[in-house]
């Protein structure tokens, strides 16, 4: 299964620190309402800190709501891949442990389970809250009353009992959090090719934090039948928490093993009860595109940590921080292109002759940037897209091993999110979207193998349907293609 | 990435051992017998140790793989397992120092797994330690979650250690 990420899965591969240094920045350039969209992302927060302020705190409320509604599904659709005991079941039957593919697995179920509980809510503006046992210790209060959906009656803990220091103590995280070493820190590799079995290498945010308070809060959340207990979504959102911590803020690299880059993930369904299929690298975008934390006191204590927010994170995005990047020549292709699935189509764009030379030579720090842009969100996104260079005959059966080949790009933003924006600002118009390919190594390898020309590239678009979805007729049209020289 | 094991065995017959079956941390006797190829951890005796060469702590491996073979826990009592480097730090001093390497749970709780611990940063305050530490062992303790029930029957078997230099 290929990589559909936002951009080249090249770009995962040194991690998001790569990734934000080469992408945010274009990104910030090419579609001046997704930046909008990601300053006004929804945050996650402490559920315990919500109910002491407030305990009717709307969060708590729809989180309420949200289970009250997936339970209602088990009785009244029990085959409705929403429902409370069903989602619970993709962890007992599916879930994946004790390798390094935890961490992104649960981090798509998570945002799923979100993106469903807005659905059958209606609350499009809510973000899945977290329990921050390093600051409570206990299961947080909303979920100790006997008449809430919050409830359940199997933990082997009462409402005053603490998990340890030893797991969830704050020297005891820091440590992971400073651990630099992807394995380490998150798990390594599963050695079999059988996700459940052993042997296998667990990391420390999972066998300790992790492992501990699973046990520590006992009966459901004791077992892989977890998640029928409404704290394990709290439990895991902590842990995506840390994880984004170390990766985003404190720049630790994840693996840039394929094997864990290019993992599709593909247990779950979407706010619809679709299927839905993600790589593990994709995931690293989400709480930069999608959702985002509020600042809590393991964020503000590690290694000069800094939690971009607000006017911060608009600056950062608009320039492309951490690292620089300069650009040097442009080359743009103005013009509608439309594409369908099963019905390729290419376009050509200019180029200067010799103006690619220095990064097709491979300097170290130049790269040859691929923007596909003013992309109308297609109406009905079954598909994702491949990016061929130069190769005109391509279809939709081409392989991705392919010389050719340079990425591909999928469509994962907040739909309802989209139109609210479109609806304020009186559109009708699609909303528009970009995307970004790292194009280096394929026109390196295009350019080796001596089928570069020198003033053009050819550009072909192939939309592929997703596995087990009805995909035909579905069309994307963009308007711009742009082939740029970048230094960092 | 490619892990190192050190010779544990040969070692540990100069140096000595746990016993198969488990050890408490009563004490350290000048045991010369051979290394056993697991250690067990019961609910009755939940400490155990491996001798740790002079190779492998002269080279201080950064990182320590601890790998649990099996875990027979049929009341899926949850508990945790420390992991420490233990030393003697005087002659004739019955209860041995300890540097906490790292501890973890397991879930479920009767589930085995490899665990993967950074263990520099005790390496290197056991090289700090004022008094000249010998006899170091990688000693593993067993401990419930809920320390206010008692415990059930639990029994794990732990493989002798594993240390990477990366």
């Amino acid at each position: 299964m290929e990589d559909l990420s936002l951009f080249s899965r090249r770009d995962f591969l040194r991690g998001v620190g790569a990734f934000s240094a080469a992408s945010l920045g274009f990104w910030a350039g090419g579609c001046e309402s997704c930046v909008q969209q990601i300053q006004n992302r929804p945050t996650r927060k402490n559920i315990q800190t919500l109910w002491a302020a407030n305990p009717s705190d709307p969060v708590i409320t729809t989180y309420k709501a949200a289970v009250a509604a997936m339970k209602a599904l088990d009785t009244s659709k029990p085959s409705d891949p929403r429902g409370w005991q069903y989602q619970a079941n993709i962890h007992f039957n599916k879930c994946i442990h004790r390798n390094w593919l935890w961490l992104p697995w649960h981090r798509v179920y998570l945002f799923y389970f979100e993106r469903i509980c807005r659905k059958l809510t209606g609350d499009n503006s809510f973000a899945l809250p977290y329990w921050n046992w390093n600051t409570h210790p206990a299961v947080p209060d909303p979920f100790w009353d006997t008449t809430s959906p919050l409830y359940d009656s199997n933990r082997a803990i009462t409402q005053t009992d603490q998990a340890d220091a030893s797991y969830i103590g704050t020297s005891v995280l820091q440590n992971i959090l400073n651990e630099p070493n992807f394995e380490l820190f998150a798990s390594g590799p599963p050695p079999t090719s059988d996700l459940h079995a052993g042997p296998d290498a667990t990391g420390m945010l999972e066998g300790t934090p992790h492992n501990n308070i699973h046990g520590f809060v006992g009966g459901d959340m004791g077992a892989f039948h977890s998640p029928l207990d409404p704290v394990f979504y709290t439990h895991h959102n902590m842990l995506d928490c840390m994880w984004t911590h170390w990766n985003i803020d404190l720049n630790n690299a994840n693996t840039n093993d394929t094997s864990w880059t290019n993992f599709a993930i593909t247990d779950f369904v979407d706010e619809n009860g679709n299927p839905v299929s993600v790589t593990a690298a994709i995931t690293v975008l989400y709480p930069i595109f999608s959702y985002q934390f509020e600042p809590c006191s393991l964020m503000t204590a590690g290694q000069g940590a800094k939690k971009l927010q607000g006017k911060e994170l608009e600056a950062f995005l608009r320039a492309g921080a951490p690292s620089k990047l300069e650009f040097g020549p442009r080359f743009e292709l103005r013009q509608s292109v439309t594409t369908e699935v099963d019905k390729p189509s290419t376009s050509a764009i200019t180029v200067e002759p010799g103006a690619l030379a220095g990064a097709l030579q491979g300097g170290s720090h130049t790269r040859l940037v691929l923007t596909v842009g003013d992309v109308e969100m297609p109406p009905k996104r079954d598909f994702f897209v491949r990016i061929f260079l130069n190769k005109p005959d391509v279809s939709g059966a081409t392989p991705i091993e392919d010389p050719h080949y340079a990425g591909s790009f999928g469509f994962f933003f907040d739909e309802s999110g989209m139109k609210s924006q479109e609806g304020a600002a009186g559109m009708s118009a699609a909303p528009l979207t970009g995307f970004l390919v790292d194009a280096t190594p394929t026109l390196q390898k295009l350019n080796q193998a001596g089928s570069l020309s020198s003033n053009e590239v050819q550009v072909s678009l192939v939309p592929v349907p997703y596995a087990r979805r009805q995909a035909t007729g579905e069309r994307l049209t963009l308007r711009r293609l742009e082939l740029a020289v970048a230094r960092f | 990435m490619t892990p190192v094991v050190h010779g544990l065995l040969v070692w540990a017959l100069l140096i000595g051992g746990a016993r198969p079956g488990g050890q408490g941390p009563e004490g350290y006797q000048d045991q010369r017998e051979a290394a056993p190829p697991r250690v067990m951890l019961t609910n009755d005796r939940p400490s155990g140790y491996f001798p740790i060469d002079q190779q492998t702590l002269a080279s201080a491996p950064p990182i320590l793989v601890v790998r649990i073979t099996s875990v027979v826990n049929p009341d899926r009592t949850p508990f945790q397992v420390f992991v420490y480097l233990s030393y003697q730090s005087r002659a004739g001093q019955s209860e041995p120092e300890r540097i906490l390497i790292g501890n973890f749970g397991f879930y479920p709780p009767d589930h085995p797994s490899a665990f993967l611990l950074r263990a520099s940063t005790a390496f290197r305050k056991l090289k700090t330690t004022s008094s000249r530490p010998t006899d170091v062992r990688l000693l593993l303790e067993m401990r419930r979650i809920h320390e206010a029930k008692p415990w059930t029957p639990v029994e794990v078997t732990v493989a002798p250690p594993e240390w990477r230099d990366q």
